[in-house]
């Protein structure tokens, strides 16, 4: 399997010449102040979480490029300030107070990890302005940190949608969880549980592994032992393409169930098309170049400019950029009332959903189900599944 | 009874991995008296080279790998001569942090050659598969255990049977005696951390496939065999082996058993046992006894 490396090592020294370009923050922009409108936006460029970092980071810089092409907000340029939080909650909250100090901007974009947004959550309160973020875990909605916008399903709809595809299309009576251990793997994995039980259906297992473990073989045969008719894995990307390599590998052949996490392409260029045969993926929405729409001309533009494949979890922080214009040109420069704008906003349509913002200030509220094309790596659309 | 026999050959095989990583260790402690917490980054710079010679340059396997050892040869020289010689006059616990910090600086000099993204390499078996009593076990698992035996069959002799080994082994023990003895001791470092590369090389070459190739894999793998190398006594190179398989086991059968959450405290449960009951592991021996 022959994948270019070029366009990773590229963003990588992007990220370090953005990081090297934040030091000369102080100096330039006020300067700037007049013409520019300068944002920061706080994720992992660095170290493992950058993985899913490097999307947010090339689809913010994609939306500013189509914003400046459209005029700008409100007639300023946009300039998207990063910083990195690495795999770090103290260097995110870092990042966010350093980026807020320097910038004064009236927005921020956040990371899409729970724990580093939960470690930031207080300082967002200081700063008093409007942030989006894209984490799933309920956590950060149930300290109502009225500033803060999530622009990705819960993990909690994640449960929802998965205990959904198991118990009414796959028809399971004895189905197996395994999750990652953290508050993202036990809280979809609690869902799906309790869910089943609901309905009257026991799982026949329910194990989970560390971030960092590579052989997952003595869940997985747990799972065989007892029949399990049906295997959900709760997973990040190369871990949840690690389980789908061994869940082929240890000869089960039950259908899988993987969370979103594990439906992006750097996890998917991992595996071959006979691992993904019997493999059913959450997803946040459908983002393929083959669509004939706003959301497929986003797709291939994104790989043609990355070198990579354009996933839901980066295009939510492209539509996030364009609701800033939209809110700033509509609402102004004040947070208050541009956080007013965001707490009103319904059957807003971006390229990865349409969005309307809940009491908790959640904005997505479905997830899409897909699977692969017989002996190939092409997902097919299975169908939306929305919940309230 | 198929169950059993299948988690102890997954445990095996897994054993077989931190054994062969455990190595790395030992054989600079022999040598050295000091532990290289760069072996982790060791492994994930040799399968990173297989990328570059395999998947990148486009190398059959077999000569790719041989391409790879090469480069993880010419790696090993550059740290010896770029961070372990500048301080191997100074206190263990200052190459110790060294190694530490070179560490740090290899995962980020990788991250910027090769970038944040997983890769696959290929297996030269692809996915066969072996089955052995109910019990099947791919064969890049069947070929790593039987390169680890391999290997440490080669380090015993090495170190234990082969001129260049007692030389190793007298320049830990006592530099300035074996400089008195007209060891040439830093020919005799510079080997030893040439070998260490080449051994982390092939671990790092035979993970790849079973693992994916990813910039972290280093330090969580290189954890596994520290514990296994305490376990199994870090002045021995067969502990190394039976270190390894003991944490193999323990992680899986806890898992299976015990519990799937808590299956690394079980393992650094048993290391902090040996620590207590048997500092010297199964195999090693008391400095005291030494010499």
């Amino acid at each position: 399997m022959v994948q270019q490396l070029g366009p990773t090592r590229r963003a990588t020294l992007r990220a370090a010449a953005a990081a090297a370009g934040l030091a000369t923050l102080g100096t330039t922009s006020r300067a700037e102040a007049e013409d520019t409108l300068q944002i920061g936006c706080v994720v992992p460029l660095t170290g493992p979480l950058s993985t899913s970092g490097q999307q947010y980071h090339f689809s913010l810089q994609m939306a500013q490029d189509d914003i400046n092409a459209k005029g700008g907000i409100a007639g300023r340029k946009l300039d998207i300030v990063f910083a990195d939080t690495r795999e770090s909650n103290a260097v995110a909250v870092n990042a966010f107070v350093k980026l807020n100090t320097d910038l004064k901007a009236p927005f921020m974009f956040l990371s899409s990890y729970t724990t580093q947004n939960l470690a930031t959550e207080p300082e967002v309160s200081k700063a008093a302005i409007p942030v989006a973020y894209s984490g799933g875990g309920d956590a950060v909605q149930e300290r109502k940190n009225r500033w803060m916008f999530r622009i990705r399903p819960n993990d909690g709809i994640q449960g929802q949608a998965i205990s959904q595809l198991l118990l009414d299309d796959l028809k399971s009576k004895k189905p197996a969880i395994l999750y990652i251990q953290n508050d993202f793997g036990q809280g979809v994995a609690n869902t799906v549980e309790k869910l089943c039980r609901a309905a009257g259906v026991d799982p026949v297992g329910f194990e989970s592994y560390g971030l960092n473990d590579k052989d997952m073989s003595a869940q997985l045969l747990g799972f065989k032992s007892r029949s399990a008719d049906v295997v959900v894995t709760v997973s990040y990307g190369s871990d949840g393409a690690l389980i789908v390599k061994q869940v082929k590998q240890l000869g089960i052949t039950t259908p899988l169930i993987a969370s979103s996490g594990v439906m992006v392409p750097a996890a998917l260029n991992l595996l071959s098309a006979d691992e993904l045969s019997h493999l059913y993926g959450m997803i946040d929405a459908f983002i393929d170049e083959s669509l004939q729409d706003a959301t497929g001309d986003y797709a291939r533009r994104f790989h043609k400019r990355f070198g990579v494949k354009a996933d839901p979890y980066g295009s939510c922080y492209y539509d996030a950029a364009w609701m800033l214009k939209e809110g700033m040109e509509k609402a102004g420069a004040d947070p208050e009332k541009l956080r007013n704008w965001f707490a009103q906003v319904k059957d807003w349509k971006g390229v990865t959903r349409t969005y309307t913002t809940d009491q908790n200030n959640n904005m997505a509220h479905s997830v899409a189900i897909v699977k692969f094309k017989p002996g190939t790596t092409d997902m097919a659309f299975v169908r939306t599944l929305a919940v309230s | 009874m198929g169950h059993v026999l299948q988690l102890a050959v997954n445990g095996l095989a897994l054993g077989s991995v931190y054994g062969l990583v455990a190595l790395g260790f030992i054989l600079v402690s022999e040598a050295t008296g000091v532990v290289n917490f760069a072996t982790g980054q060791f492994v994930m710079v040799g399968c990173f080279f297989g990328v570059t010679t395999v998947m990148q340059v486009g190398l059959p396997i077999w000569p790719g790998y041989g391409a790879a050892l090469a480069l993880m040869l010419a790696f090993g020289l550059a740290f010896y001569a770029l961070v372990y010689r500048p301080l191997q006059d100074a206190s263990t616990v200052s190459v110790i942090i060294g190694t530490v910090g070179a560490g740090i600086v290899l995962q980020n000099l990788a991250l910027l050659v090769w970038g944040s993204l997983p890769l696959r390499p290929v297996s030269p078996f692809g996915d066969a598969q072996l089955s052995l009593g109910g019990a099947t076990l791919a064969m890049q698992s069947v070929f790593t255990i039987a390169v680890t035996f391999l290997l440490i069959g080669a380090v015993h002799t090495l170190l234990y049977h082969a001129p260049l080994g007692a030389k190793m082994r007298a320049v830990a023990q006592d530099r300035e005696a074996a400089r008195l003895m007209a060891i040439p001791v830093n020919a005799v470092l510079m080997a030893t951390w040439l070998i260490a590369a080449v051994l982390t090389g092939v671990a790092g070459l035979l993970l790849g496939p079973l693992w994916f190739a990813d910039v972290s894999m280093g330090d969580p793998i290189a954890l596994k065999a520290f514990a296994a190398a305490i376990i199994g006594g870090f002045g021995s190179v067969a502990g190394a082996l039976l270190g390894g398989v003991a944490v193999g086991l323990a992680e899986i059968f806890g898992a299976s058993y015990v519990t799937s959450t808590y299956k690394d405290a079980l393992v650094f449960l048993l290391m902090i046992l040996f620590l207590l009951l048997r500092p010297q592991g199964i195999f090693g021996e008391r400095i005291s006894q030494r010499g």
